[in-house]
């Protein structure tokens, strides 16, 4: 409200809209309806990125955000995702939002990811 | 005895203001924040002075505390002005977690603190935001007690880094400390000497406290009053060395007598120099609709109250 109202246009803001919450799919909790238009209803910009695990269009969502600054809006960069995205036991499901991995689960899944592992 | 004169009753809250108009011209990183309370806090005069440095935030408390907090990322040092209740219980996850917690240099500013808001009643009336606000670490914690008290407040806390509570009030009330005084953090004021009783008071009790000293004077009893302005950190060196003389003590404050002044004067006590205390305070209760001084009469806290708790802790020596 405040953003929209005071035009503050240098503002992007990058919903991370993964679905899940700690309790369930978040539609099965309390769902938040349509976000885009809450958001628009607010007074902001909103750009939407389908597949916000692929990272080519993470880098042209934020581009095009990012060019639509300096127009009288905030900007809401709404991003589809999937949480856990890559490692299939951790994918579609709510159960790991307040979990962290074993050791055993932690291997399995960089196994599922191998070009995360490397000389850091 | 020594003897206070007031000078003319003024509120607090125009103590701030005219504190923060006094900041305005001398600080160029000071910014005020208000949440549709402009007039009550009476910051027209840096608002009209200041446009580019103050922010209308309308009813949005809670985005008012993060705005602060992060205006405290470049190097300002933002003034949040809003009523006590909405201060403090209202956002008091923004604060612990947005100011407090990373030790953000915001002062929270409240007005209409404690009974004497009056007729709006209990649910703008605010009894436990002194516990609210002590309990968070590294926050400052500070009720000063008259119009003169609350502008040097204002002034002086610009100068502290870090996260302050400022707690000050509606009604008019005496006007009797200094004009253009120095205001020390966590430095009490001991107002008049004695030997029977210490009276440690803050916000609008030190006037009932002096007030209550007269009384008992008549009485043949030597009352030694403290101001005790700044409830965290709490000056503890004033209040032992008080007590070594008196050996008991009155606390007086316009707050819920479970996490206020008295509690933190308690802890002192116990853990240096246990001597018997008596608290004149709101019994854990709520507020209600009513003038100031009916309030501050039906719930014991004046003048005549703190007389009464001062015989009774002496009889307990």
């Amino acid at each position: 409200m405040y953003a929209a109202s005071n035009q503050v246009d240098n503002l992007i803001v990058t919903v991370d809209y993964n679905g899940q919450q700690i309790d369930g799919a978040l539609d099965d909790v309390l769902s938040l309806g349509n976000l885009r238009a809450k958001f628009e209803a607010f007074g902001w910009l909103v750009i939407e990125i389908q597949n916000g695990n692929d990272l080519s269009s993470v880098i042209s969502g934020l581009s095009s955000a990012k060019e639509h600054t300096g127009k009288g809006k905030p900007i809401c960069v709404l991003m589809h995702t999937v949480m856990g995205n890559g490692v299939d036991f951790m994918m579609h499901t709510h159960a790991w939002h307040g979990k962290a991995p074993n050791d055993d689960q932690l291997a399995l899944a960089l196994a599922q990811n191998p070009e995360t592992l490397g000389d850091y | 005895m020594k003897e206070y004169i007031d000078t003319g009753k003024k509120d607090t809250r125009s103590g701030f203001g005219a504190g923060l108009a006094e900041l305005g011209k001398s600080n160029p990183d000071v910014v005020a924040l208000c949440a549709d309370l402009t007039g009550s806090l009476k910051m027209d005069e840096f608002k009209a002075n200041h446009p580019e440095r103050f922010f209308q935030v309308g009813i949005a408390e809670a985005n008012m505390i993060g705005l602060a907090a992060g205006l405290t990322i470049g190097g300002k040092i933002p003034f949040t002005g809003t009523f006590a209740n909405f201060s403090t219980g209202r956002v008091y996850d923004q604060i612990r977690q947005s100011v407090a917690y990373s030790h953000k240099n915001v002062k929270i500013c409240a007005s209409h603190a404690g009974l004497t808001l009056g007729e709006d009643g209990a649910t703008h009336q605010i009894l436990e935001d002194i516990g609210l606000m002590k309990m968070l670490p590294g926050m400052t914690v500070i009720n000063p007690c008259d119009y003169n008290q609350t502008k040097a407040a204002t002034i002086a806390i610009a100068d502290h880094h870090g996260p302050v509570y400022l707690r000050f009030g509606r009604p008019s009330v005496p006007n009797f400390t200094p004009a253009d005084q120095p205001f020390i953090i966590g430095k009490a004021i001991t107002l008049t000497e004695g030997t029977d009783v210490t009276i440690i008071a803050t916000g609008h009790l030190v006037w009932e406290a002096l007030e209550a000293a007269k009384a008992l004077e008549a009485q043949g009893v030597s009352a030694e009053v403290i101001n005790m302005h700044t409830i965290k950190p709490l000056d503890s060196d004033s209040l032992l060395k008080s007590v070594a003389k008196t050996g008991c003590v009155v606390t007086a404050e316009e707050h819920n007598y479970l996490g206020g002044l008295g509690e933190s004067v308690a802890r002192v006590l116990s853990q240096n120099s246990p001597v018997p205390q008596e608290f004149v305070a709101t019994e854990d209760t709520f507020g209600e609709s009513g003038t100031p001084a009916q309030l501050m009469e039906k719930y014991g806290l004046n003048a005549a109250a703190i007389v009464a708790k001062a015989q009774k802790v002496i009889s307990r020596k």
